[in-house]
């Protein structure tokens, strides 16, 4: 080995030692990996969206589908942050308010939680998303409902819900969701205000199906007492 | 002219930048698919939504690249001095080149466009993207070309084009800022309020959105077709100046 090429590889020998000494001594500062931060406000979302808010929606609504799912860890859903959560939520929903994806993530994927405050948002978030655009986003009040209803065991939150539901100007509303209040109602004990309802319904709905009409008399008739 | 629109078109095909682009496009959309495919619902969209902001970034990065280097190439083998030497005049010479660029731009487009149409739910959305996509590519072969020939080498205009181009995309974003909806204030408000006033609205062209929910009248073709109207000639002319004022 020459005289020059050995001093360059003692210098190379030199270098690699300082870059693993340098990796020893900064292995503790890591980048920080929440769960999920806080979310942008709209000025950062409309940097982030570099003139094109459908395409920063739908990426940043696929990373909140995946957040805290990356990197070889599965994070159940009791440590989210849910303030934070409905907050992404909240602003991403602003981004296209016609489309489905950001409701359809939290009714079926955030909704999930067994934490009832977290679930107390979600629902709200449901609700306050139908409202904004019924006509496409009835279904999720629908979801809220039965959240209500069956997991947060919030009979008059789930009525409220029901009676938004079923007033909602929506002209192909089915049936079904006309008849929440009344299901709700009969779960609440109020029978007779429940076969109410049940006959507002086949006294102002035209052309109800022999079935669903049987249904809604059998009701009226016999449930409603039980 | 007919005969430098040819040979831009021609260089095109010679560098393969066409198959170049369609392969990276065939790749961006199989990408798209994937990730489009890992959404809870609205599969569909999402998928087609990804990659209509994959080809444009495509084909904006192609056309920069491809302008930004052949321009270079005309410099260094003396073709510019060839083409000037010809009897026509010299603001002739920027418009044929850009007219050249121009068809390369839109067949790009619409090639694009024709695929976009098979995954979009909303076939007038895709035409309409496909449109603005063409007139966007229109845009970028313009402050293109006037970057490398006023600075001849492609590197620096390379990246002085896609800096335009990155702040033009922002302009929405300072004129916000300008406007008082954003953060900032004092001095800065008066930064970005120049800023936008000489950056061309692209935040305005190509919205993804039109791929599923289709075009509204609410979303600003006039303001689109007038944004091209006005800056394209300022572009051209300022290239048509420079050229002017070169010594060759």
């Amino acid at each position: 080995m020459t005289g020059p090429l050995r001093a360059t590889s003692v210098l190379l020998g030199l270098t690699v030692a300082a870059q693993v000494a340098f990796h020893a001594a900064t292995r503790e500062v890591t980048p920080p990996w929440d769960v999920l931060g806080p979310p942008p406000t709209p000025a950062a979302l409309d940097l982030l969206a570099f003139g094109d808010h459908q395409v920063l929606y739908r990426w940043a609504t696929l990373s909140l589908q995946n957040a805290g799912d990356g990197g070889g860890r599965v994070t159940p859903l009791t440590d989210y942050d849910y303030e934070s959560v409905v907050g992404w939520l909240e602003r991403l929903d602003a981004l296209d308010p016609q489309a489905q994806m950001v409701p359809a993530l939290a009714a079926y994927y955030f909704g999930q939680t067994r934490d009832r405050d977290d679930l107390r948002r979600i629902v709200q978030f449901l609700h306050a998303a139908a409202v904004h655009d019924p006509g496409h986003r009835w279904r999720y009040l629908a979801h809220a409902v039965v959240m209500a209803r069956h997991r947060l065991h919030d009979l008059p939150l789930a009525l409220d819900l029901a009676h938004t539901l079923a007033d909602l100007p929506v002209a192909d509303l089915p049936l079904w969701a006309r008849q929440m209040p009344a299901l709700v109602l009969e779960k609440m004990g109020e029978g007779e205000a429940a076969r109410t309802v049940m006959r507002a319904i086949l006294a102002t709905v035209p052309d109800i199906p022999a079935g669903e009409r049987a249904f809604m008399e059998d009701f009226i008739n016999r449930r409603g007492i039980e | 002219m007919r005969a430098i629109l040819r040979f831009v078109v021609l260089t095109a095909l010679r560098d393969r930048l066409f198959a170049a682009l369609a392969v990276l496009l065939a790749a961006a959309a199989a990408l798209a698919l994937f990730l489009g495919d890992a959404a809870l619902v609205e599969k569909r969209e999402a998928a087609v939504v990804f990659a209509g902001g994959a080809a444009r970034l495509i084909l904006v990065c192609g056309l920069l690249v491809f302008v930004a280097f052949h321009i270079q190439r005309l410099f260094e083998t003396r073709e510019i001095e060839a083409l000037l030497a010809r009897p026509i005049a010299r603001e002739t010479v920027v418009l044929a080149l850009w007219s050249g660029y121009a068809v390369v731009a839109g067949v790009l487009a619409v090639g694009v466009g024709a695929a976009l149409a098979i995954l979009a739910p909303s076939t007038v959305g895709a035409a309409a993207f496909t449109a603005s996509l063409a007139l966007e590519g229109l845009l970028v072969c313009g402050f293109t070309l006037f970057a490398a020939l006023t600075l001849e080498r492609a590197v620096v205009s390379v990246l002085a084009a896609a800096g335009l181009y990155v702040m033009g995309r922002l302009a929405g974003f300072f004129v916000a800022i300008a406007a008082g909806r954003g953060e900032g204030a004092g001095v800065m408000r008066w930064v970005m309020e120049g800023i936008a006033a000489v950056m061309p609205r692209l935040d305005l062209f190509g919205q993804t959105r039109w791929l599923i929910h289709g075009v509204s009248s609410a979303d600003g073709w006039t303001v689109m077709l007038v944004q091209s109207a006005v800056y394209l000639p300022l572009l051209l002319v300022a290239a048509m100046i420079d050229l002017r004022r070169k010594r060759l």
